[in-house]
């Protein structure tokens, strides 16, 4: 576990989740912990949405329909038969990193922590870790919107049309060449969600740290700021990620499924396209 | 790869604590966020599109019932109109009617009543005509002072009367 104190301040980064600890054969991990709150929070939110929703919105409603208008739209606009099965995920993905990432930018969230002695070492495990900043987090997201993608390839194009558009390039004496590529593509999807998610919320854990540690009052409120820009952000690029792969996979790669492409699609394909790129 | 797993703590119960932690929200979210709250947006859409349709159609109303009651108005003035007309029209006729009528009634009468003026005239002249005969003789037995039998009398008096005849008809004429 590498620990970067120094004699004035303790700052504590890890790269892992630490545990806090055992129920059982279960190792309650702090980023377990930020992950519980936030889904708290957002069921609390649900209950509150269940009562007390009206035709004529609050301030505090409308505020909770921001991102299903906006979301729903996007979504609405790519699969316009499809939407209401394929919109709860991207929402959940969306709220839920959004509140997780948020989570982390709460007072007392990395800094209140257990004492503990490690490797002669002292040390403060913090008790609650923002969940974005613990890969199995991210991982389990990644592979969500893994298994979201592929099982939405193989009920648009049927299993055979799945398997095929995944194994057989097109033009078919490219497939040596182009599927170890395409197959690659597709896992290494589940690392870059994961990877991407965990690193901007990690490293904005760190540079808050940091901030905290080097500077005083204003410096790192400015930080904090940011966060909540990245926060929102890496979020939204998670779930619109995610969309664009259930695109990509419902829409099918090459020719011969024309019968399932609305005129529309092929430009959504498009945009799709050059987003999945990056 | 094994020592990245090892160094970001990778593990299965972590993975699978995550995994229920979503699937738990997903079902939460779906069934208490999402669904009332796009059941509410729906409905307010579906409201608001049906107030706009009711302020076209109450618009439409009450473009129509103006124009209805324009038309009442003017098929009323219309009317009144006609009516003033006609009836100026019968007051007209009356009046003419009744000058005609007045004017035949007044040149009746005056007729009658000339017709009465001359036959009265022709009456008087005929009774003057027998007094001025008795007066006559009464003056000319006077006068004479002899008797004259009955005969020579009336011859008298008939040639008296012829001579005087022209002058009393060309008197009377004049009158």
């Amino acid at each position: 576990m590498p620990h970067f104190a120094t004699e004035e301040s303790l700052i504590h980064v890890a790269i892992k989740a630490e545990p806090l600890f055992h129920l059982g054969p279960i190792t309650v991990t702090n980023s377990m912990v930020g992950t519980l709150i936030a889904t708290v929070i957002l069921a609390s939110l649900a209950f509150w949405a269940s009562r007390n929703s009206a035709v004529v919105p609050g301030r505090f409603q409308s505020f909770l329909e921001f991102p299903l208008e906006f979301l729903g739209g996007i979504v609405r606009s790519q699969h316009p038969t499809r939407w209401s099965a394929i919109l709860p995920p991207i929402l959940t993905i969306f709220l839920l990193v959004l509140v997780a990432n948020y989570v982390g930018l709460l007072p007392g969230v990395g800094t209140i922590g257990l004492h503990v002695v490690e490797d002669g070492h002292e040390a403060v495990v913090p008790i609650i870790r923002p969940a974005s900043a613990d890969l199995n987090f991210t991982l389990t997201l990644a592979l969500v919107a893994f298994v979201l993608f592929v099982s939405w390839g193989v009920r648009a194009n049927g299993v055979r049309g799945y398997l095929k558009e995944t194994f057989v390039a097109n033009p078919p004496y490219m497939t040596p060449l182009m599927t170890p590529i395409h197959i690659v593509s597709e896992l290494s999807r589940i690392i870059s969600l994961s990877m991407r998610l965990f690193g901007n919320v990690f490293a904005g854990e760190i540079l808050l740290a940091v901030m905290l540690a080097l500077t005083f009052a204003i410096v790192p409120t400015v930080f904090l700021g940011l966060e909540m820009i990245f926060g929102a952000v890496q979020a939204l690029v998670f779930a619109l990620l995610t969309l664009t792969y259930i695109t990509l996979a419902t829409a099918g790669h090459g020719g011969g499924h024309d019968e399932e492409h609305e005129p529309g699609e092929h430009d959504a394909d498009d945009v799709a396209l050059r987003a999945g790129a990056h | 790869m094994e020592a990245l797993i090892q160094e970001f703590d990778v593990n299965l119960v972590s993975l699978v604590f995550q995994l229920i932690n979503f699937l738990l929200l997903l079902y939460l979210l779906n069934r208490f966020l999402f669904k009332p709250l796009l059941a509410r947006m729906d409905e307010r859409s579906s409201k608001i599109e049906k107030g706009l349709e009711d302020a076209e159609a109450a618009a439409r109303d009450r473009e129509l019932a103006r124009a209805e009651r324009e038309a009442a108005v003017s098929e009323a003035r219309k009317e009144a109109n006609e009516m003033i007309a006609r009836a100026n029209k019968i007051a007209e006729d009356t009046r003419n009617e009744i000058l005609t009528e007045a004017r035949t009634e007044a040149e009746k009468v005056t007729t009658r009543a000339r017709e009465e003026i001359v036959a009265e005239k022709d009456r008087a002249m005929a009774e003057i005509r027998g007094q001025v005969a008795d007066l006559a003789l009464a003056a000319a037995g006077k006068l004479i002072r002899h008797e004259m039998d009955d005969k020579a009398q009336k011859r008298l008096v008939e040639e008296f009367l012829a001579e005087v005849k022209p002058a009393g008809s060309s008197k009377s004429a004049r009158s």
